[in-house]
């Protein structure tokens, strides 16, 4: 009686009505209601011999959903999303320079490591735990952004980096939840600094 | 087709292959993700908005049909009929299809997973573990064996150690190395690769609790590997943080087989945990599929439902503008179809239906100029015209047959011969020689009547005919009459005239010598004679003299009657006239007792006075000698103004209080010779009715109807001028 039940085509179109209409509720809540867990914890910004160079240090952590797919051999990729913007007063900011450092982190269940490849370098690197892949990623370590030569001394600058699960690479069934749902939202705020000659 | 129209058709089916092609793309992604997979968003966003953009589409044509329904707009209902038909045909096996594949998707999707799969490829990953871990431990207890060596090797050494240590036991690197990273010796059989691998802090973590590492790691884009760390076992303090670290290759067959079940394991997993995305993407795509369909098919179905019933819209407006008589709609031929042929086929009706107006209209133009034509000759015409039907109804007159008859034409036209002859005593002789001839069918007849009214008679000569088909069935009777009252009076009166001109001509000559030959006698022989027979010669030529008088006053009466003397119309007073008339009979003391009753308003007329002076004599004479003859006197004579068809006439009334006149001659009185008296010429009444009708008027006798005795008539017209009457004499 209960297989029939399944079977028949209301329960199977309800049931598909009430999945997209719930999704599209709780993502619009779960946006609202939930705190940016993920931020910077340092940054340090240098020069050395005219180039600008940043370490940085995220707090980026994935959600329990996302830990969940990543164990069932989904392939995240974290980018890490560097900004050189000219600050205007009439206009929108100018972006001068963009860099990006994707990382791919893949779980290993023969193993049962966690792999993080910088698709930026190729390399690879492999860990027993997901903490230590996790590091890894959010650890920026002298990252050659610029030549300070091309700020002029009477503009202003404005540098931002942020650190986010890119949805869209993720597999395309996954897509849509992702999209609206909070526990896929794996995102900082822009960290913004100014930046002088 | 419109420029809109086709713009739309043009959009709507760029849309509908667009739609369909993304849908196809989003299918593939979702069954092979490499393909388009960085556009599955983008392909989910455009046929999002595709659906809106056809759901707009089918709302507009909603709305324009609704609107069209409203207006009353012909081939609406059948669009609304054609629309409903072709979406229910379209949508049903949609539906259907749609349900089943529901239910196949669901089936199909479970049925990738099955319980002894997941535990094969759960129980494979595990052998792959077990069988190396046999492996790992032996190349565990290797690698603290080399430890241990290492321990005992002084730095010196090391360089040179390390490498036969590596080779020895088939390492592809060996490096000695502190806790906190720092590479202390390191050998490796990849001679490009400088850099040893150095173990991550959890590593170094465990090693510092006292526990060597073993794993299988992927390190540098390499194929699997055994990493192997361990605690230097010295007591040294030097080499107390020393560790060994001994990456072993895996044969390549372990290799492809582990990389093979891993990846096996991997797909399954993700297969398993994106089931239910999987469905629900599915099922998007589906619901997408179907309602693009749905949304295409309506949307098809109100362009085709639109197409087919333009042409009939076009037909039905035709035939209306046909019925309201506009025979220039040219419809446009839709196709080569039967609707062409039948659009065509109108086409062709209309342009004879307008050829047929024009010819019907020119005909008509002409027939009404025949019967404008006709009816003007007709009116011109002086003799009488009536048309009857079969059944003996009037159709038409002319003016000519009004006047004669004194009728009014719009009074008498469909009226039946018989309620003619009832309605009009005075014409029932008229309209009974018609009804007779007409009943004996006769083709050809002609016939003379004298209608008799208080003015006089009027003779009619009336000829018939009767109206054929062509079928040779008689249609009708037409009938024409002249009036020769006048006609024959004229005869009449000119031989009258010629006969009293012969008269006065061959009476008048030997009347002089008779006289003068009575007279001579006379003077002669009386004196002379015996008184006896002077007397009688006396009598006698008394006699010759009187009569030869009588005579020369008959000879001049017929003269003065035959006589046409120049006419002078002026402006005359009636009532003088008359009185001038009493005066003369007053002072002739005839005893009667004269009632006068004139207008002292009376307006002048045109006529010339002495020859109404004579009128009024010789009436009043009759008048006198009727009452002298009656032993009656009573004598009235009045005068006024009256409207007789809204014509001013004078109405001159002298009243005797005689014996009347017998009706059989009364008519007949006012021809030359006729009297009902012992000494009149019957030239008299004559004269006068010759008077009154040289000044445009009329004279009648009746009999009085409350007393005894006769009354003669006259009427004359008024507003008449000197040239009219001039010209008219």
């Amino acid at each position: 009686m209960l297989a029939l039940k399944k079977n028949n085509l209301m329960y199977i179109l309800l049931k598909t009505l009430k999945k997209i209409s719930l999704l599209f509720l709780l993502s619009c809540i779960c946006n609202l209601t939930y705190a940016k867990s993920i931020n910077i914890k340092s940054t340090h910004a240098y020069t050395e011999n005219t180039t600008y160079y940043l370490d940085t240090q995220f707090n980026f952590k994935l959600t329990e959903e996302a830990d969940k797919a990543l164990r069932h051999g989904i392939a995240l990729e974290i980018h890490t999303d560097f900004q050189l913007r000219l600050k205007r007063k009439w206009f929108w900011n100018k972006t001068i320079i963009e860099k990006k450092i994707i990382y791919k982190l893949e779980h290993r269940p023969l193993t049962n490591n966690f792999l993080t490849i910088n698709l930026n370098t190729g390399l690879r690197n492999s860990y027993n735990n997901l903490d230590a892949a996790l590091n890894d990623i959010n650890t920026v370590s002298k990252m050659k952004l610029f030549d300070q030569n091309i700020l002029q001394k009477d503009k202003h600058y404005l540098a931002r980096i942020k650190i986010f699960l890119d949805t869209g690479s993720l597999p395309p069934p996954l897509r849509p939840q992702a999209y609206f749902s909070s526990r896929w939202d794996m995102s900082s705020e822009w960290f913004e600094w100014e930046v002088i000659r | 087709m419109k420029s809109g129209g086709k713009l739309i058709l043009v959009i709507g089916s760029c849309l509908f292959f667009f739609m369909l092609a993304s849908l196809l793309m989003m299918s593939q992604t979702l069954q092979n993700p490499g393909l388009f997979d960085r556009y599955y968003s983008a392909l989910l966003i455009f046929n999002a908005l595709g659906l809106i953009s056809l759901v707009g589409l089918i709302l507009i044509n909603i709305k324009r049909l609704i609107r069209q329904l409203k207006n009353h707009v012909i081939g609406s209902r059948m669009t609304v009929r054609m629309v409903m038909i072709f979406s229910l045909l379209s949508v049903t096996p949609v539906l259907i299809v749609y349900s089943f594949s529901l239910d196949f998707l669901h089936r199909g999707i479970d049925s990738w997973f099955d319980l002894r799969v997941e535990q094969a490829l759960d129980d494979s990953l595990e052998l792959s573990r077990l069988a190396l871990d046999v492996r790992m431990r032996e190349l565990l207890n290797t690698t603290e064996k080399v430890a241990a060596e290492l321990n005992d090797t002084t730095d010196a050494e090391l360089p040179f150690d390390i490498d036969q240590i590596r080779e020895r036991i088939n390492a592809n690197e060996l490096t000695l190395l502190t806790k906190k990273g720092a590479i202390i010796a390191s050998s490796s059989n990849d001679i490009k690769n400088l850099v040893p691998e150095i173990p991550g802090e959890t590593i170094i973590l465990q090693l510092s609790q006292g526990n060597s590492y073993i794993g299988l790691d992927v390190i540098k884009d390499t194929n699997l590997l055994i990493r192997a760390v361990a605690n230097l076992p010295s007591l040294n303090i030097d080499k107390k943080d020393r560790i060994v670290q001994a990456l072993y290759p895996i044969s390549e067959r372990i290799n492809q087989l582990a990389e093979s079940v891993q990846s096996s394991y991997i797909e399954y997993q993700e297969l398993s945990y994106l089931r239910e995305q999987l469905k629900v993407s599915f099922i998007i795509i589906l619901t997408l599929v179907l309602l693009f369909s749905v949304f295409s098919a309506v949307w098809a179905a109100f362009y085709s439902a639109r197409q087919l019933a333009a042409p009939v819209k076009d037909l039905a407006e035709g035939t209306r503008a046909i019925a309201e008589g506009d025979y220039s709609t040219r419809l446009p031929i839709p196709s080569n179809d039967e609707l062409g042929f039948l659009v065509a086929s109108f086409n062709d009706m209309t342009d004879k239906i307008s050829q047929a107006r024009d010819t019907a209209k020119q005909s008509q133009h002409e027939a009404e100029s025949q019967r404008t034509y006709l009816e003007t000759v007709l009116s011109r015409l002086s003799s009488g015209v009536m048309v009857f039907n079969k059944e003996g109804g009037l159709e038409k007159s002319n003016i000519s047959a009004a006047q004669i008859l004194q009728l009014d034409i719009e009074i008498i036209e469909h009226k039946s011969i018989l309620s003619l002859a009832q309605e009009y005593p005075n014409l029932s002789d008229f309209f009974e020689c018609i009804s007779l001839n007409i009943e004996e069918h006769l083709d050809d007849w002609r016939e003379q009547i004298t209608l008799t009214d208080k003015t006089g008679n009027q003779i009619l000569i009336i000829n018939g005919a009767t109206l054929t088909e062509t079928d040779g069935s008689i249609s009708g009777h037409v009938i024409v009459f002249d009036e020769i009252t006048a006609l024959i009076k004229g005869q009449r009166d000119a031989a009258w005239s010629e006969m009293a001109r012969r008269l006065a001509h061959e009476i008048k000559n030997p009347l002089t010598p008779i006289q003068l030959a009575a007279e001579r006698l006379r003077h002669k022989y009386l004196a002379r004679m015996e008184p006896a027979d002077a007397d009688m010669l006396d009598r006698m030529t008394n006699t010759i003299i009187q009569q030869v008088e009588t005579m020369k006053d008959m000879v001049n009466n017929f003269s003065d009657y035959a006589r046409s003397p120049e006419y002078n119309p002026e402006e005359i007073k009636i009532e003088r006239l008359i009185q001038e008339g009493l005066d003369l009979f007053i002072n002739t003391d005839s005893g009667n007792i004269i009632e006068t009753e004139i207008d002292p308003n009376l307006p002048a007329i045109i006529g010339e006075e002495k020859k109404l002076r004579q009128v009024f004599n010789n009436l009043l004479t009759n008048a006198i000698d009727a009452n002298i003859a009656s032993g009656d006197n009573y004598l009235k004579i009045s005068a006024k103004k009256i409207d007789a068809d809204g014509k001013e006439i004078l109405e001159i009334r002298i009243m005797d209080s005689g014996s009347g006149i017998d009706p059989s001659v009364i008519n007949n009185l006012f021809e030359p010779y006729i009297t009902t008296r012992q000494k009149g010429t019957g030239l008299g009444l004559a004269i006068v009715k010759k008077i009154i009708d040289e000044h445009m008027g009329t004279v009648w006798l009746e009999n009085n109807k409350e007393q005894k005795g006769a009354c003669a008539v006259i009427r004359l017209p008024v507003n008449i001028s000197i040239n009219t009457m001039r010209k008219r004499t």
